[in-house]
């Protein structure tokens, strides 16, 4: 990419009257592979070169260092660095390298040519060589060379340009193409100005105008270019922001690996670069400090660490610099011999992409016990978790020489024993809860949970188990959390879990927990800001993740909240197309939060609010979780009137258990099944009603004229059954006369008369037409 | 742009007049891929002038009794697991060199299997040439010199016997191949200049030689990459 000088050796006046007038000489250097020092064309002027100025410049290696050198005439020279240095006159001389070329002879005979920037021999230096290597480089070659309207010309085409055009509204198509007049009225604009021939020079000046158009229109650029790779961008990100939240399993050389931070360094610069050669350049840089002089730098290598670069540089748009890269190149092309760097940033993030990378959140740890304990967690090993808990919970007891022995063998067995458990820690601080929050698997949280485990437990980042679970948008597992009542805190730097699910993408995350928030009285404010300032918007915008920012308006959150370096979410965004999602949402905000709610088949947590409200009985809110509002007559649930828990328990069940008559009503008059059955015990309403001894509620359920009576439970219990054990005659009476069949039997071959039978005093008070019945019976 | 002489006609001096040639290394892991690179282009100016990822990516400049040439040589993931990422580091190039260790077969099988991809992704546009490497170890050869070379027969590439520790064919092989590549790209120039003197289309010509014929389509240079 560094535009530098070149030229055709073989057309070099020096080189061509070296071949002609001093063939011995030439081909004496070509037979013993001495380099040749060719002055560039034009900087060594003379009608006819002498053999002295030939032998001045071929240079015989010298056998101590590889960097000395004698020419044939017997200067002392050393190569430097890309210069030469050569002892002449008692003075040094110091030449710049422009090229070296590999010369063959028809004979394919090899030899070298060094071109340099003027002869040995003389110290004066002509005409600099300008190296266009930054866009102030640009600026100064197109100011101070020529007169001075030129830059001021260039600037008003520019203006002209951009006023007239509607340039940002354009397509890319369109946009490639209307750049290249402008260039190519800019490049007229400049050979008006200058009338030079220096092929060399021209180069530089196309050059510098390529980079000075990019400089001017990058912002407008980039916008169209960050809206066409949106979805793909978002994608990556995603992945990018996932894997940046665990070690991935990816080695690097150790030499390489104490390079990143540098190249990290580096490479994060990027996006600041607004032309296509400071973006070049800055990769350039970003490699060089990766390889660092390495002798065993290879492409694996390089792979290896640009994986890691990418994932951790926190550029949000990789794919638009790259597409900006890759096809915004103007006029030098074939310059982009540096392609390699390019092509190895695209090779990188396509693995990103293609590779299923392993996330390893614990190290190792040194006790074997825990480690196994550990990766059963990481497994999801529910059993051999659960096993591994109970073993170490009997052995505490039985390795003691008493169960309450304290004597000191017996204290040492027991600290020895707690080294796996649920409280355990890592050198990261984790705790097994920790690890199945990040896997996510709801029912180890549950064991360790009844096994105490503390839900809040902070690591040395202070993140809760919530906190990872919302890093790798763990559904259930945040849920099943949030439902244990986990706190809602900022890390260590401020991130509550909504940041966190928000910045890695994890949509339906950032909908439970929304949701939670919104039925619960949850303290987690949608606006809250982590130590940057940054808002859960603030991050999705950055991150272009739409369908978030999506769930973040309908629930109202704050755009017009500022950061630390005071810029609203609006100008973290990339895609600008994502802003206009603000003006286009506020028309049917009401029905959106409907669907979008629907959408959530949460029911182990739906149903959780709906339980407190029933217990509560608090029969609008229940109407609001059903959907069954009262302006709103239509049975299109928000939530299925039949959903269970998970131990199969529907609202109807919960609200018999509780007598809320009222509600019960509203339930079966809103289609709920009254003949449900919970999972294990297989309870009706009825049952539960009776156990409870809600006579009211056992009114409504009779009167629904739906109720099986005499369903039987699990074990072959009737309501009647119940009703009996519980001793209240009311109940008995009321289901009696409903036509319960007081001889069903049960698992244990008793009817509900034999359970009356043995309570003479309650027998009693059972109305006398059904007892004739009973006694025939 | 017709008036407009500095744009887009760079008079017949200077870089107009050199080639460009990207050359590919294809190879398994250890078959000495980087070292091949590291001694053609090790020299004692290279060091910092030249050579800028040590063996990675290496660029040189050649002049073949007056054409010139700007060779630039990547190399690639030799891990399995970026198998997957040649495509993006091989095409548009125009020439492949497929290293193999003498004393390993699966390396030579893993040559057979490149080539049968190259062959498929890029078809007959690109050089390839076959490196026996190791021949230092002649000992301990295990693929045998005729099948090697049969083989590069078969699919129309050169077989050459090289090695990087006693510096053996080295030259030989970047050289022949650069011959090979300038043959192909005249080929494709006369081609092109035939098909476009059927079809008066001027619009592949530019990415071939923009001098020949001067551009009238200015957009078109917006999707020539080589």
């Amino acid at each position: 990419m560094d535009h530098s000088y070149d030229e055709d050796v073989l057309l070099n006046q020096f080189l061509i009257s070296l071949c002609k007038s001093s063939t011995e000489t030439f081909f004496k250097a070509v037979e013993n592979g001495w380099p040749i020092c060719v002055p560039r064309e034009g900087s060594f002027l003379k009608t006819k070169y002498s053999e002295k100025d030939f032998n001045d410049h071929i240079l015989i290696p010298s056998n101590c260092s590889d960097a000395q050198f004698k020419t044939i005439s017997g200067h002392e020279v050393s190569v430097d660095n890309s210069v030469v240095k050569c002892q002449y006159d008692n003075k040094t001389n110091t030449v710049n390298i422009l090229f070296i070329e590999t010369c063959y002879t028809e004979d394919n005979q090899s030899y070298k040519v060094i071109c340099i920037d003027g002869p040995l021999t003389s110290a004066t230096m002509s005409e600099d060589i300008i190296i266009i290597k930054s866009v102030q480089d640009c600026l100064n070659f197109l100011y101070s060379k020529n007169n001075k309207l030129l830059l001021k010309d260039l600037r008003c085409l520019m203006d002209e340009f951009l006023l007239s055009n509607e340039f940002s509204n354009m397509t890319i198509e369109i946009q490639k193409k209307s750049i290249y007049i402008l260039y190519n009225k800019c490049l007229k604009k400049a050979c008006y100005h200058i009338r030079r021939s220096n092929i060399f020079f021209q180069n530089n000046l196309k050059l510098a105008i390529e980079y000075y158009i990019q400089n001017k229109l990058y912002a407008a650029l980039m916008n169209n270019i960050n809206i066409l790779v949106a979805t793909e961008d978002a994608k990556l990100n995603k992945l990018i922001r996932n894997y940046s939240s665990a070690m991935i399993d990816i080695e690097i050389d150790q030499k390489v690996e104490v390079e990143i931070p540098n190249a990290r360094c580096e490479l994060s610069k990027l996006y600041m670069h607004k032309t296509i050669l400071g973006k070049f350049k800055c990769l350039k840089d970003t490699f060089l400090k990766l390889s660092n002089g390495n002798k065993n730098f290879t492409v694996d290598n390089l792979l290896c660490a640009l994986v890691n670069l990418v994932i951790h540089c926190k550029i949000p748009n990789w794919n638009a610099q790259i597409y900006f890269m890759k096809y915004f190149v103007i006029n030098n092309i074939e310059e982009f011999d540096d392609n390699f760097y390019l092509t190895s940033l695209e090779a990188a993030i396509e693995h990103i992409k293609v590779h299923n990378f392993n996330l390893e959140l614990f190290s190792n740890i040194h006790d074997s016990n825990c480690d196994t304990f550990y990766s059963y967690i990481s497994k999801g090993e529910y059993f051999k978790v659960k096993e591994t808990i109970e073993y170490v919970k009997i052995q505490r007891c039985s390795s003691k020489c008493h169960p309450l022995c304290e004597c000191d063998s017996c204290m040492k067995e027991m600290l020895k024993e707690s080294a796996v458990c649920v409280n355990y820690k890592d050198e990261q601080g984790l705790t097994p809860l920790h690890i199945a929050a990040f896997y996510g698997y709801p029912l180890i949280i549950e064991l360790l949970l009844e096994y105490g485990s503390d839900i809040n437990a902070l690591d040395n980042f202070s993140r809760t188990p919530a906190h990872y679970a919302a890093l790798r948008g763990q559904q259930n597992a945040l849920l099943f959390l949030l439902h244990n009542n986990a706190l809602m805190i900022g890390d260590n730097e401020g991130n509550t879990p909504l940041h966190l699910c928000c910045s890695n993408g994890h949509d339906v995350c950032v909908k439970a927990l929304l949701y939670f928030m919104e039925f619960s009285d949850s303290k987690l404010d949608i606006n809250v800001q982590n130590n940057q300032g940054d808002t859960s918007l603030h991050l999705s915008f950055k991150w272009g993740y739409s369908s978030i920012v999506q769930i973040l308006i309908e629930q109202y959150a704050d755009p017009l909240v500022h950061n630390r370096r005071g810029q609203t979410c609006f100008d973290c965004a990339h895609n600008t197309k994502m802003i206009e999602m603000f003006s286009n949402h506020k028309k049917n905000i009401a029905d959106r939060v409907r669907r979008s709610s629907i959408e959530i088949t949460l029911q182990q947590k739906n149903i959780g609010k709906i339980i407190t409200a029933i217990t509560d009985g608090d029969i609008r809110l229940i109407q609001h979780y059903l959907g069954i509002d009262d302006e709103n007559q239509n049975v299109n649930n928000f939530v299925d009137i039949n959903c269970t828990n998970s131990k199969g328990f529907t609202p109807l069940h919960i609200a018999a258990i509780y007598g809320q008559t009222n509600i019960i009503k509203l339930l079966i008059g809103y289609g709920a099944n009254v003949n449900y059955l919970t999972n294990s015990e297989q309870y009706t309403a009825l049952h539960l009603a009776v156990q409870h001894k809600m006579t009211d509620a056992i009114d409504v359920l009779l009167d629904s004229k739906k109720c099986d009576l005499n369903k039987q439970d699990i074990y072959g219990n009737s309501a009647l059954h119940y009703a009996c054990l519980t001793g209240d005659a009311n109940i008995i009476n009321k289901l009696l006369k409903r036509g319960a069949d007081y001889g069903v039997i049960n698992n244990k071959f008793t009817s509900a008369l034999d359970l009356l039978n043995k309570n003479p005093e309650l027998r009693n008070l059972i109305s006398t037409t059904k007892k004739n019945n009973l006694i025939y019976v | 742009m017709d008036d407009d002489t500095m744009a887009d006609n760079p008079s017949a001096t200077g870089r107009s007049s050199s080639q460009n040639f990207k050359v590919v290394l294809l190879g398994e892991g250890c078959v000495g891929k980087t070292s091949l690179v590291l001694r053609y282009t090790e020299d004692k100016f290279n060091d910092k002038h030249v050579s800028t990822l040590q063996a990675s990516f290496v660029k040189k400049k050649l002049n073949l009794n007056g054409r010139r040439i700007n060779l630039a040589i990547w190399d690639t993931a030799g891990q399995e697991r970026f198998h997957a990422l040649g495509p993006i580091y091989y095409r548009m190039s125009n020439g492949a060199i497929l290293v193999y260790d003498i004393t390993d077969e699966d390396s030579f099988q893993k040559v057979k299997n490149w080539i049968k991809e190259l062959k498929k992704m890029l078809g007959s546009e690109i050089c390839l040439v076959i490196a026996g490497n190791k021949i230092d170890l002649e000992k301990d050869r295990t693929v045998s010199v005729e099948d090697a070379e049969n083989y590069a027969r078969s699919v129309g590439a050169v077989h050459f016997h090289t090695s990087a520790k006693i510096n053996s064919g080295i030259e030989e092989i970047f050289l022949n191949l650069c011959y090979l590549m300038i043959e192909k790209a005249d080929k494709q120039k006369a081609d092109h200049l035939v098909s476009l003197n059927r079809s008066g289309s001027t619009r592949r010509t530019i990415i071939i030689d923009d001098e020949d014929v001067p551009s009238t389509e200015g957009s078109s240079r917006w999707c020539c990459s080589n």
